[in-house]
């Protein structure tokens, strides 16, 4: 069976420790301006302080709670947070507060990164989350700096007095960092001292990502090849091309025609979309439904049991979106930005907006051109990353290469598509430029 | 297994029935339901309508018409033929002037008002107002109603009167009887009636049962 695997499985995992100090964020942040690509994420460790009892609470503001301890960190949510991006499900991370020493019940919202950086000063520490790491990283520097350092962190970002600061790391963070934080250096496969300063280091960081990029990248290809290779037989029952009668015959040739002018060219894209959206809505999940008419009399018809969304795949999706608020006005909208990466072809999520809850929705994602798929895999599997099912998914598109319509069917089986032109060869985009005229 | 009834099986040349899809089929059960607000009932109307006159534009002639496409390839496509018009039977049927407008941007509508004299119970003629050149024209006739057929048989009249032949009638309807039908096809045997539900028929009153009582009040709130 085909299958296909998004490239935001299987991150690339980077652990980043070393002391209270040191200069791993700036390492960090380094790294990442370096590599400019919008796939990478950071994840600091700080974010998984337990949450603090009442009595805990009270020491950490006499500055008599542990922090420097490895346990004061939730181990367990931070690794089936690490699980759930490895299969590639979105997490919600929480937000610690360090003026308040308090779980806030903000979370920031991670999902399909390629490269993902764990930074912490026991990031190496746990067993089990080492375990995952496909590059460990230790930053090495003298404590006095790292004391100086802290120093002036601590008082300008969290709200700390002097006294306080030297108290804690004479207390917890030195002996902590000499007991538990230093000998996890011994796992690391890059040590960085100097922190920042160290380019060598940081190159050799950078290169080794951009490795696993351009890696990711060539499997992502691979796999749409494989997909058009590959022998099994792809479910027709879930394929409708729309009926060529002579109106849609008519519209067809009105938008193929680049003479066409831009007004035209709204008005008749319109009709096409409304006439694929209620195609789409045919499909939809239905149950009787008696009902008296004004004559007194009854009628046994049929009520819709699901609500629906539509997604568009930007920029081009948002060519239904008219034509959607036209047919079915109460439905939610959400947005997933696709755009090809300009260093390897390759697409990318850039930017998605879903709706809350659409678990049990049925999803009705728009793209008026669907050439090599790459795209339209990547939008199905974020809806089904989002716990929408396979069956419930409706993918409608005006024209569609064969090779595009097999792929999607023969990685996705279950989901039902709705097909205006099929064409021979691929098309390349032309009608997000000529209906919203840029 | 959902069952529902859809539309009588009936066939007659010239007649065409929307597919009995699931989505139509809610679609008319949201407005025959006496229990559907205006704003809804308006809504699901417009909807079949438009798929009434996706359908009715089909019956209308195409030549073969290549272009090229803005990537620069040639596309063997077709274009649309012959001009025409739309004709609402009044009120009932200008509620589906929004609907051909929807396709068709400057199409020109003509009115014709019929009312049932009530001595007689015969349809009387009131007022038309018509294209000038409708001879030249496809027609869409727009009513939503086919009950006994006699406006529409008279509006037909009309028209052809006006020099319009009638295999260029495409007349647009949302729910039909068996009666109607007769009555509409043995007079005109070459017009087109697309319509997107048969009901089983009249009931003592002459409205279509169990339809969904008067389209015009229900759509004007009258």
């Amino acid at each position: 069976m085909a299958t296909y695997h998004p490239p935001w499985n299987e991150p690339l995992f980077i652990g980043v420790a070393g002391g209270s100090g040191s200069g791993k964020s700036s390492v960090v942040s380094t790294v990442i301006n370096k590599l400019n690509v919008p796939w990478t994420v950071v994840i600091s460790t700080d974010s998984y302080y337990k949450q603090l009892t009442d009595d805990q609470r009270e020491r950490a503001f006499r500055s008599e709670y542990d922090f420097d301890a490895p346990e004061a960190l939730e181990w367990d949510l931070l690794y089936d947070h690490m699980m759930q991006l490895k299969q590639g499900k979105r997490i919600y991370v929480p937000q610690y507060a360090f003026d308040t020493h308090t779980r806030t019940d903000k979370t920031v919202s991670v999902y399909a990164p390629y490269v993902v950086i764990i930074e912490g000063i026991y990031a190496l520490y746990d067993e089990r989350i080492r375990r995952l790491f496909d590059t460990k990283v230790f930053v090495d520097a003298d404590m006095d700096v790292c004391l100086a350092r802290r120093t002036l962190r601590d008082m300008a970002h969290r709200g700390r007095d002097l006294d306080g600061i030297i108290a804690q790391w004479f207390r917890f963070v030195k002996p902590n960092y000499i007991e538990k934080v230093a000998p996890t250096s011994k796992y690391a496969d890059i040590l960085v001292t100097r922190g920042s300063n160290n380019y060598v280091a940081i190159d050799m960081l950078i290169a080794l990502i951009r490795q696993a990029l351009k890696q990711k990248a060539a499997q992502q290809k691979e796999q749409l090849e494989s997909l058009s290779t590959d022998k099994t037989v792809f479910n027709r029952d879930n394929l409708l091309i729309v009926p060529q009668t002579p109106q849609f015959e008519g519209l067809s040739t009105i938008i193929m025609d680049r003479t066409t002018s831009m007004e035209d060219f709204i008005f008749y894209f319109e009709r096409i979309a409304t006439i694929l959206i209620e195609h789409a809505l045919d499909s939809l999940d239905v149950a009787e439904q008696s009902v008296t008419t004004a004559t007194g009399m009854e009628y046994k018809g049929l009520r819709f049991t699901k609500s629906i969304t539509g997604v568009a795949i930007l920029r081009a999706g948002g060519t239904f979106d008219i034509a959607f608020r036209r047919t079915v006005p109460e439905m939610s909208f959400g947005r997933l930005l696709i755009l090809s990466d300009t260093a390897t072809g390759e697409p990318a999520l850039r930017y998605e907006k879903l709706p809350k809850c659409i678990t049990n929705d049925t999803v009705i994602l728009t793209d008026p051109q669907v050439g090599s798929a790459a795209a339209a895999l990547m939008a199905i599997q974020v809806m089904l990353d989002h716990g929408v099912s396979e069956k419930n998914i409706i993918f409608i598109t005006f024209l569609a290469s064969r090779l595009g319509i097999m792929r999607i069917l023969k990685a996705f089986p279950k989901i039902r598509l709705i097909v205006g032109k099929p064409t021979d060869e691929m098309v390349p985009r032309f009608i997000d430029a000529r209906y919203f005229g840029t | 297994m959902v069952s529902f009834t859809e539309s009588l099986d009936y066939t007659a040349p010239g007649l065409i029935i929307l597919p009995q899809t699931p989505q139509l089929i809610g679609l008319y059960t949201k407005i025959r339901d006496i229990n559907t607000s205006r704003n809804e009932f308006v809504f699901c109307s417009n909807r079949i309508i438009r798929l009434l006159v996706e359908e009715g534009l089909n019956h209308l002639p195409t030549k073969e018409h290549t272009v090229t496409t803005p990537t620069g390839e040639t596309y063997n496509g077709v274009s649309f033929e012959g001009k025409i018009c739309g004709v609402s039977i009044m009120r009932a049927g200008e509620s589906m002037e929004m609907g051909l407008r929807d396709c068709c941007r400057s199409v020109r509508i003509g009115k014709i008002l019929i009312q049932r004299n009530e001595e007689t119970a015969q349809p009387t003629l009131y007022y038309d107002k018509l294209p000038e050149d409708i001879s030249i024209r496809y027609v869409m006739l727009l009513d939503p109603m086919l009950a006994t057929g006699g406006s529409a048989g008279m509006a037909i009249e009309v028209l052809k009167e006006r020099g319009v032949p009638e295999d260029r009638i495409i007349f647009l309807n949302l729910i039909a009887c068996p009666e109607g039908i007769q009555c509409i096809l043995k007079k005109f045997p070459s017009i087109k009636l697309v319509t997107g539900f048969i009901d089983k028929g009249l009931n003592d009153k002459n409205y279509i049962a169990p339809g969904l009582g008067d389209f015009g009040d229900r759509y004007y709130s009258t």
